[in-house]
């Protein structure tokens, strides 16, 4: 094989990890790098539906064709991550009447099978749809694990040679000559003290791929390229499962708050579609939340009533009404080759796309990869299984858990998910993919903290499970992180027992806890001189 | 249950101060207490806090009493007044005889919560005394595998990371408990509740404590060392370790919540208050006051009506469900009593977990005699009276004066209902 070329992929999301896959399959030397954890920016912050292709199909046959074809693939090779619930797109008398001729030809046109059902056909395989639902169309839509897939497209890619490294970002790419030079590396992400190690650190990759989503841009302008992007946000609200088995989708031509989707103990409703000026400028409003719920409403009216979980917003990465000519931009993907676009050889700048397309997406920048080494081998990442990780289901069978049991006791960490400690041990032991005294991996992989109570009453129990090879500072700054971020997503679900569960959570963290006064070791120490020793207090300095 | 003189409607530190104020303050008025069976013990730490913090304070504050002039205009100190404070710590620390301490003093003790901080409080359970922080004897903090909400070894970091001045460890062992289909703390609890024997839990963990001790002179364990023979289970395991035990609290369910409300049930049967279990299914009101309480029955017993001379609400706040949302409205479901709602279109939280939030503050206005008040200031009944978290305004939870803020509510809200029934 002689030469081997390191490719360095930026991104560790659903395109970054696939791409590293892709590259690692064929035998490259590849090294990912990820800022935060696998799957904490876009990829991590979707509705997990794995599409038909029937929602795009009206509009962009292209990527409907896609879709439809790389579901196939996912159902293949990721079946462990793949929940075949089946699709609905229904009509109500409200939407144009014509629309279900029209979704059902697109949908033959791009190899989507359908089957049209009557109202109460619709509602004989998901009783939750409205009355008023007239006609409905049932597709092959359905429900993957998104962090789960980055996490196994990860895994594939160690397994096959690549080093993955979470907490490093990149703070600066040099060129020299018309090239790309070094990448910088920086430990951390953007909180700059999230890990454990610090330091920085320089890569001379033989080439790099930009995969880092709505942040390419910003990546791509530390080598002096410009690419520009145009964001929108999407806000998501997960509710309790309101008794929805279907995706449900809303048929009519695409806008807000027409989506469904039942993900393990919850449903996800989406999604909004609203410019925001970057990626960290999402504008998070408690009206926005109560637009999907309103919207839903109307076609699935257990939502209305259905308990508020967390909402949560993504980031999407769109091309500017103007590409430039020799970008290659699918409705749905960009690819940049900067050597020919702005004679910079070295990189690849991917963004856009969807997670059911990322395998396809990966291929073609793989390809592009490839051809500039005059590589030619080929794809294999559409027939090769993805693996599974360590994560030990059994113990999610909460069952029998004597606390004397002679493997010793298994507690319950997560209730409302049913998540006990060897589940979370699983990952946090994980040699392939270690989580680097990081909680996120562990809710991502466990389900842990998203289920009713949203961590208010685990957090600290998981957190615990850090130590010892995590320091009790460590514990608690992880401690802090995992409730910030989930009390972010439920404070915009604050009616009904939403609101009972955030008083809850408030009232035991303060209360109970006295998480708030947690003093940092630098202050200097608390001065217990003044406070009560007790009624007995004259005795009690014997000791 | 026939007409209660005095109908106090919910199940927490508030209800039961009010119907105990009630009782005593007229000892020929019937009183009955009708409570959710969620009970809201089981979400408490068990401490009763007065003021854990001054306004705009980022310290534990010592003194609250010294504290309480500066308090917002409105507050319920401020507005009953630091007799009403007064009277209801005196009420409770009655109603809980030797159960609690803290009594002897104004000032603020320091209790070690489980993750190490160091929670202010006015009274706190005999059985967490000999952990307060300003007590200098060094410590072993003792946690279990199967109870996951305690972990000594960061508890006891966290706790020498803050200063105190003593040395502290922290370990964690095994004991054979099973719990499959309840609480893990609750299980231990009622295990440790067993008379000694040869398979005796309470004999198997004080050996384990017993083996893990230094020479440290007092050994934390989580509040489960029983629920109604907490003494003994002390003592035995003081016994074998020969040294001071202490209890850490947890929750919830938490087991220190549990015993509070069995040594105030115990005051409420003394004092003759009659309790059953239920809710408010509709009210009517006439001539500007509560008429007529219908009570479906949770358990045991029939829906009833009753015709009070005079109500307390005493349901929470929105942890309790004694004040709801939906998408649109804030609403106090059992008398559609006026909420304050600070910020009505805004967040009803705010970004950071320990914010200024909203919601902490929805809740009824009260005059100074607890009457609830319309949205122009006006009392809604003229014979209904608020107590607890139920009062808005102000974040008790926040400030750490739910305990002392219910106390004061209560004995004032008891006191009023006893003397304006008809």
């Amino acid at each position: 094989m002689g030469y081997t070329p390191h490719v360095l992929v930026v991104g560790g999301g659903a395109t970054g990890t696939g791409v590293a896959r892709d590259l690692a399959l064929r035998g490259l030397e590849v090294t990912l790098v990820e800022r935060g954890s696998l799957a904490s920016g876009t990829s991590g912050s979707m509705h997990a539906l794995l599409h038909s292709g029937a929602r795009y199909a009206v509009d962009d046959a292209e990527t409907a064709a896609l879709c439809a074809e790389e579901n196939r693939v996912l159902r293949e090779t990721a079946d462990h991550l793949v929940t075949d619930t089946g699709g609905l797109f229904a009509s109500l008398p409200a939407d144009p009447a014509d629309y279900v001729e029209r979704k059902r030809a697109a949908c033959e046109e791009a190899g989507i099978p359908t089957t049209e059902l009557s109202g109460a056909e619709a509602r004989d395989r998901e009783p939750t749809l409205a009355d008023d639902v007239e006609r409905a169309i049932a597709v092959p839509d359905a429900v993957v694990d998104p962090a789960g897939l980055c996490v196994a497209n990860a895994r594939a890619a160690v397994r096959n040679g690549a080093a993955v490294r979470t907490g490093w970002r990149v703070d600066d790419v040099t060129t020299d000559r018309g090239a790309v030079d070094t990448v910088t590396l920086v430990a951390g992400d953007d909180t700059g003290d999230r890990f454990a190690w610090s330091g920085s650190e320089q890569l001379d990759p033989d080439y790099v791929v930009n995969a880092t989503g709505p942040w390419a841009g910003a990546v791509a302008d530390m080598a002096g390229l410009d690419v520009p992007i145009r964001h929108t946000q999407g806000a998501m609200l997960a509710t309790d499962r309101a008794g929805l088995d279907t995706v449900v989708n809303r048929c009519r031509p695409r806008s807000e708050g027409d989506i469904a989707v039942p993900v393990g103990p919850t449903s996800i409703l989406g999604t909004t579609d609203r410019d925001v000026d970057g990626p960290d400028a999402v504008d998070r409003t408690r009206a926005e939340v109560d637009d999907l719920v309103a919207e839903l409403s109307a076609l699935v009216p257990t939502v209305a009533t259905a308990t508020p979980y967390r909402a949560f917003w993504g980031v999407r990465a769109l091309p500017p009404a103007t590409a430039a000519a020799s970008t290659d931009v699918s409705r749905s993907y960009t690819i940049v080759d900067h050597e020919a676009r702005d004679d910079c050889w070295g990189m690849t700048t991917v963004f856009g796309g969807k997670l059911t397309i990322h395998r396809h997406v990966a291929e073609r920048v793989a390809d592009q990869v490839c051809a500039k080494f005059g590589i030619d081998r080929p794809c294999q990442t559409a027939e090769t299984p993805l693996p599974d990780g360590p994560l030990d289901v059994e113990s999610a069978d909460v069952a029998g858990r004597g606390l004397g049991a002679p493997s010793g006791p298994d507690p319950v960490l997560c209730e409302s998910v049913g998540v006990t400690r060897r589940a979370v041990r699983s990952v946090l032991d994980d040699e392939e993919l270690p989580p680097e005294d990081d909680l996120r991996p562990v809710v991502q992989r466990t389900g842990a903290t998203t289920g009713a109570c949203q961590g208010g009453r685990c957090s600290h129990r998981l957190a615990a499970e850090l130590y010892p090879a995590a320091t009790a500072t460590t514990v608690t700054r992880e401690l802090a992180d995992l409730a910030a971020e989930r009390w972010d997503g439920l404070r915009f679900a604050c009616w009904g027992d939403g609101l009972e569960t955030a008083a809850r959570t408030y009232d035991f963290h303060v209360r109970t806890m006295h998480r708030d006064g947690i003093r940092p070791p630098t202050d200097g120490g608390v001065d217990v001189s003044p406070f009560d020793a007790g009624p007995d207090a004259t005795e009690a300095h014997d000791g | 249950m026939g007409d209660p003189d005095v109908l106090v409607v919910g199940g927490g530190l508030g209800a039961y101060a009010a119907a105990l104020a009630a009782a005593r303050h007229d000892p020929d008025a019937s009183v009955h207490l009708v409570a959710s069976p969620d009970s809201p013990f089981d979400r408490a730490s068990g401490l009763i806090d007065v003021l854990g913090v001054a306004p705009d304070g980022t310290q534990p504050l010592a003194d609250p009493f010294a504290t309480l002039g500066d308090l917002p205009d409105g507050h319920p100190y401020r507005r009953l007044g630091t007799d009403a404070l007064r009277d209801g710590l005196a009420l409770f620390d009655d109603a809980t005889g030797g159960d609690y301490a803290g009594g002897h003093t104004d000032v603020n003790a320091l209790v070690p919560t489980v993750l190490g901080a160091l929670a202010p409080t006015a009274r706190y359970p005999a059985a967490v005394a000999p952990g307060l922080a300003s007590r200098e004897a060094s410590t072993l903090l003792v946690g279990f595998e199967g109870l996951p909400d305690f972990h000594a070894p960061t508890a006891a970091d966290r706790l020498s990371a803050a200063g105190v001045p003593f040395d502290v460890e922290g370990v964690t062992t095994t004991a054979p408990v099973g719990a499959d289909d309840e609480s893990p703390a609750v299980a231990f609890a009622s295990a440790l509740d067993e008379a000694s024997g040869t398979d005796s839990v309470r004999d198997a963990v004080a050996d384990r404590v017993a083996s893990l001790l230094d020479d440290e002179t007092r050994v934390g364990l989580p509040a489960v060392l029983g629920v109604d023979r907490v003494a003994e289970v002390h003592a035995a395991i003081a016994d074998a370790v020969d040294a001071t035990v202490f209890e850490v609290p947890l929750g919830p369910p938490s087991v220190l919540g549990r015993r509070l409300e069995a040594s105030l049930r115990s005051a409420l049967d003394a004092a003759g208050v009659d309790r059953s279990l239920g809710t408010v299914a509709d009210y009517e009101a006439a001539g500007g006051r509560l008429a007529r309480v219908e009570l479906s029955a949770d358990g045991p017993g029939a829906d009833r009506t009753a015709e009070p001379g005079a109500v307390v609400l005493a349901t929470g706040g929105p942890a309790d469900g004694g004040i709801v949302a939906d998408r649109d409205a804030v609403r106090e479901p059992t008398f559609d009593c006026h909420v304050l709602v600070p910020d009505a279109d805004g967040p009803r939280a705010r970004t950071e977990p320990f914010g200024d939030h909203p919601f902490a503050r929805y809740g009824v206005d009260v005059d100074d005699a607890t009457r609830p008040l319309d949205g122009d200031g006006a009392p809604v009944y003229e014979n209904c009276f608020a107590a607890g978290s139920v009062v808005g305004g102000h974040d008790f939870v926040g400030e750490g004066s739910v305990g002392g803020v219910a106390l004061a509510t209560g004995v004032v809200a008891g006191r009023e209902a006893a003397s304006n029934r008809e």
